[in-house]
């Protein structure tokens, strides 16, 4: 019973893979799954300051090759991130997860920088993705940074995504900072 | 008549929910950061404010899908983190701390900051939230 399971929920998350790809190739889409083309009206996208809607957020469960634990197949990890912040000229973001009832192994962590514009969608900027353990601190967290080509005030936040088990999106809360790229 | 230098006493990091209570059921939860320095003659000074996380754990539940002190406590750690951690080994924006005091008026070595009793304060509604007492 568990190798169907298994299998099935990897095809999932191959699914699952291709849509947030989909997602953080687009430079002007929205998070949330908007068009990952510009468009020259509004679309539908996540409002600043719009906290984890794990209801919009792709499951995703990654990085599967050979044969999956139960333990590591069934649990559920905490994804964390923190606010975008200028750090050297960049807007910076870190991600990090916690282990929940996952293993204490190391799994692939994804953070997106979300900018906001003018036309009330949130573009994406740099990501990055590194495979950490859970903890997060020195070493265990991975970081996303774009540079800041004007020091006008905008609005930043991040996508934050683990992948282990059956993974976990945050979003973190919007912060107005001096940067825009 | 010389006033005594002041000097500082005390490092630390005062963290409260920043997100909605009714959030915190399972859309994420988010927490704002401030670290300061308290100063010998009763002031405190505002170190960094811009920092905080947002969690897919909701406050309280269980061990494995709950938000314990230690998981609170832990991130505070994490997010004040400087961004070349990974590359200095510094727990803390020892340089930043010192120009912050030195604008109010207070000359300390990153040394003697290293050297200062560090603690994270939990808000009262925070700590209410977690179960602790006030």
């Amino acid at each position: 019973m568990k190798t169907p399971s298994i299998r099935s929920r990897a095809a999932i998350a191959v699914a699952a893979i291709a849509i947030l790809t989909a997602g953080l190739s687009g430079a002007t889409s929205a998070a949330a799954g908007g068009p990952a083309t510009h468009h020259a009206y509004p679309v539908p996208a996540p409002y600043p300051g719009a906290r984890a809607d794990r209801s919009t957020s792709p499951s995703a469960p990654v990085t599967i090759s050979g044969e999956l634990s139960p333990e590591m197949a069934n649990c559920t990890p905490t994804a964390n991130g923190d606010y975008v912040h200028v750090s050297s000229g960049d807007a910076s973001g870190h991600g990090w997860w916690l282990q929940g009832n996952c293993p204490y192994t190391k799994s692939s962590v994804t953070v997106q920088l979300n900018e906001w514009y003018s036309d009330n969608s949130w573009h994406n900027k740099n990501s990055a993705t590194g495979s950490v353990y859970p903890g997060g601190g020195a070493g265990n967290r991975v970081t996303a940074r774009q540079t800041c080509v004007g020091t006008t005030l905008a609005g930043w936040r991040s996508v934050v995504t683990v992948w282990i088990g059956w993974g976990n999106t945050v979003y973190t809360t919007g912060q107005n900072i001096y940067c825009t790229a | 008549m010389n006033a005594s230098p002041v000097a500082v006493t005390g490092l630390g990091a005062w963290c409260d929910l920043d997100s909605p209570e009714e959030d915190s059921g399972g859309r994420g939860t988010s927490f704002k950061v401030r670290e300061f320095a308290l100063l010998s003659d009763g002031r405190e000074v505002t170190l960094l404010d811009d920092r905080g996380w947002t969690t897919s754990a909701p406050l309280g539940g269980t061990a494995d899908a709950g938000m314990s002190v230690t998981h609170v406590v832990r991130n505070v750690y994490n997010v004040v983190l400087p961004d070349n951690a990974e590359e200095t080994g510094q727990e803390h924006e020892w340089q930043r701390f010192a120009q912050r005091l030195r604008e109010a008026g207070v000359e300390v070595t990153l040394d003697e900051l290293r050297a200062l009793p560090y603690r994270v304060v939990l808000s009262d509604r925070l700590r209410s939230l977690l179960g602790l007492p006030s």
